[in-house]
């Protein structure tokens, strides 16, 4: 392809526009017609706003193709300067325009394919030789994701950029505050999102006690417009359950964040039981405010199950009663979620019911549990009940279900 | 109105393997379109998955093995490890597809085995994790592709394997699933990566089988199909890592294993063969292969058997005198009990 061929012209009118306009923060791709966008199908971008940028997607792979070719030339140059030497700027005092030829290629055909690994690898380069720096990359990727929120390698390469930071700055994090707003966002855009909400705990995890509780407080309105997506509730699980190693009486000093003052990393027993106790409140709400989920349910059956056996205290059941959560509460909710026929997706609800109660069965006849709260005639005729009612509501598991009849009365 | 054309197959209730075996073979001449520009970082993982569906349906012959060959070793590094393709560079994930198709091929003698073992046992760190490559990813996944890859290439000794087991351990969740890394949601392609690598190495013994059985078949839906987490739509690609994680841990029939054949066969597609991830979907060569995995899995239509953990033939796993002590089709599964 000659240096003014048509597609030659246009990578050099977007890597114009990016010059031009460096606070380009959304992308799209547009399909156009000549039907509907007269004079706009033939356009390769548009830009609204100077900062919102669309490609009309009858240019892209021609586009990505052309840059393709470009960026393994580039790369191959880069390579040949390097040689056997370490990476460092000074190998390229007389090439600068090979670097920001490099920056521009690499980021064009992130825009197209995010999991473009080796495009990915090349801009790890451009910041270990400091031509580009971390936040500015962390601006690419914000970009990046406004199209492709789900790419997996471009969450890893933010993960490195932001480890690389760290390293190069005493341990100190670029920005938590951006990176839980990336993830909010991207969560947004993309439910269900796994890389965002595992990205948002890493970041969470080095954070304060204070700060984890601000997020617990953030993501309640999340998972109130968001009831049906399971990661907002695993997100609040991980917090909840990190609070036990930092109360008063347990604190082994566990914490990386070694700059936060104490008083925002502990947290006494008696606080970290009525957080537990509005969420046990605030799930039962959801449940029976929206019926028919099942991921309030699934979270229920952590949570309680936690409560119940995991808590890693000695007085488990003492902070457990505390909290309101016993065999016997818990059985009377299914009672009255069971007998509640006029909720709206009844069969729904009942089933999750039945599947919860048969786990709080089970932790009835587990040798390891010794929470005596539960008052039922015949346990064993409860549990064959509540099988049969399983298997009707859910059939593809009959085989599962007996199983766990056969298991029960193996114990008695 | 329908109209049946006389030799049209119902590909609700028959496997199109011809179909299949045509769409295969075919990809590679396809232009390059937008979804070649796309997925050709990929080409290693995309002839795996071609190559073992072929495999499955007995016509990996339709294959130009030597062209294939060439072209597989011209995308080795310099430090041992595979690109998805020519011009990528080296990942544990496109090494592990490399070593799986030169099993394929009978052609193992073609790789310089210790350059690629040496590549993969300095990608594990002394938490026992793996990264994927040299910056530093860490992900369950990798632990199972190094553990899979040295085990084929007869390694395994080389790496710290109690503390991989260690590693993996730790993200284990309280609902018995693993995640990522540590704290990550449970999903059913990481609980087959923790799966498989803990079998590997001998160790399912550390899985909470009744509390992990009970999640995986609850990924079951309605419509037959098999979702990977709470609430999520079926997919085809479950069919594979939430049907190998019950197979590995020996409760397949706590899922309804006729309605899940019925879904996946809704989701080939009866002019173009290949299985798309949802009925009505453009089919890929990814879930082409999850599908075919699934119902050979399961032991429908005659397919060649795939063995759970190791995602290749059993067949070919007997010869190379592999222990496969949870696959009751291979030969090692009698001698083991």
């Amino acid at each position: 392809m000659t240096e003014s061929s048509p597609i030659s012209i246009i990578y050099k009118d977007l890597n114009k526009l990016f010059d031009d306009n460096p606070n380009i923060d959304e992308l799209g791709l547009i399909l156009s017609t000549k039907d509907y966008d007269s004079g706009l199908e033939s356009k390769p971008f548009i830009l609204i706003e100077s900062n919102k940028l669309g490609i009309s997607f009858q240019f892209v792979s021609q586009l990505y193709g052309y840059c393709f070719t470009i960026f393994n030339q580039l790369r191959s140059d880069f390579d040949k300067l390097v040689g056997a030497n370490p990476l460092s700027l000074s190998l390229f005092n007389n090439h600068n325009d090979l670097l920001k030829q490099i920056n521009d290629a690499s980021r064009n055909l992130l825009l197209v394919n995010a999991e473009n690994l080796s495009a990915l690898n090349m801009r790890k380069k451009l910041i270990i030789i400091g031509y580009n720096n971390h936040m500015n990359e962390i601006k690419t990727l914000n970009l990046i994701f406004t199209k492709h929120p789900k790419s997996g390698e471009a969450w890893c390469h933010r993960r490195w950029v932001l480890l690389d930071y760290k390293k190069k700055n005493n341990n100190a994090m670029l920005s938590s505050e951006v990176e839980l707003g990336v993830c909010k966002r991207v969560a947004e855009i993309y439910p269900k999102n796994y890389y965002a909400w595992t990205h948002r705990w890493w970041v969470l995890c080095n954070l304060s006690v204070k700060e984890k509780l601000e997020d617990l407080q953030i993501i309640e309105d999340w998972v109130k417009r968001n009831i049906s997506d399971y990661c907002g509730y695993h997100h609040r699980f991980l917090i909840l359950s990190s609070l036990f190693n930092h109360t008063n009486n347990n604190n082994n000093n566990n914490s990386n964040n070694s700059s936060a003052p104490d008083n925002n990393n502990n947290i006494e027993l008696q606080d970290i039981i009525s957080i537990y106790t509005q969420e046990v409140h605030f799930i039962n709400r959801l449940i029976t405010l929206y019926p028919g989920h099942e991921s309030p349910w699934t979270y229920k059956r952590l949570l309680s199950n936690y409560l119940l056996t995991g808590i890693p205290l000695n007085n488990k059941s003492n902070i457990s009663n505390q909290i309101g959560v016993n065999l016997q509460s818990e059985y009377e909710f299914c009672e009255t979620v069971i007998a509640d026929t006029d909720s709206s997706y009844y069969q729904q609800q009942k089933g999750f019911a039945q599947r919860y109660l048969c786990k709080i069965l089970d932790l009835y006849t587990s040798p390891n549990i010794n929470d005596t709260s539960l008052k039922i005639d015949d346990i064993n005729q409860c549990y064959k009940e509540n099988i049969t009612n399983l298997i009707e509501s859910f059939p593809h598991q009959t085989q599962f279900w007996n199983y766990k009849l056969s298991k029960q009365t193996d114990r008695k | 109105m329908t109209t049946t054309n006389s030799n049209e197959v119902d590909h609700t209730t028959n496997m199109l393997k011809d179909k299949h075996v045509e769409y295969i073979i075919n990809l590679d001449k396809k232009e390059k379109s937008f979804e070649y520009w796309v997925t050709e970082h990929l080409r290693m993982n995309g002839l795996y998955w071609g190559l073992t569906a072929l495999n499955l349906m007995n016509s990996i012959d339709k294959m130009n093995k030597q062209e294939l060959i060439d072209w597989l070793l011209s995308c080795q590094k310099p430090n041992g490890g595979f690109g998805g393709n020519t011009h990528h560079d080296d990942h544990l994930l496109s090494t592990l597809s490399a070593i799986q198709i030169l099993v394929q091929f009978d052609s193992l003698d073609k790789l310089d085995i210790d350059s690629v073992v040496n590549y993969i046992v300095k990608l594990q760190q002394e938490d026992g994790s793996f990264i994927g490559d040299q910056y530093g990813e860490v992900d369950t996944r990798f632990s199972f592709v190094a553990i899979l890859a040295l085990s084929l290439l007869g390694h395994l000794d080389k790496i710290n394997q109690d503390k991989a087991v260690e590693f993996i351990n730790k993200c284990k969740n309280f609902d018995g699933g693993y995640g990522s890394i540590p704290g990550a949601e449970s999903h059913a392609g990481q609980i087959y990566t923790c799966v498989g690598a803990l079998a590997i190495l001998n160790r399912l013994d550390t899985i909470d089988i009744d509390n992990l059985g009970w999640w995986l078949c609850e990924r079951q839906l309605p419509n037959g199909g098999l979702n990977g987490r709470p609430e999520k739509s079926s997919d085809v690609c479950y069919s594979w890592w939430v049907v190998s994680s019950l197979s590995t841990i020996d409760r397949l029939d706590w899922i309804d294993n006729d309605k899940l054949k019925t879904y996946i066969l809704k989701c080939q597609d009866n002019e173009t063969g290949g299985v798309a991830d949802k009925p009505g979907d453009m089919p890929d060569v990814f879930h082409t292969f999850f599908g075919i995995a699934g119902l050979s899995l399961m032991g429908y239509f005659d397919l060649e058997h795939i063995d759970p953990v190791y995602a290749l033939p059993t067949k070919l796993l007997d010869k190379l005198n592999i222990n496969l002590p949870w696959n009751k089709k291979s030969k090692s599964f009698a001698a083991n009990k």
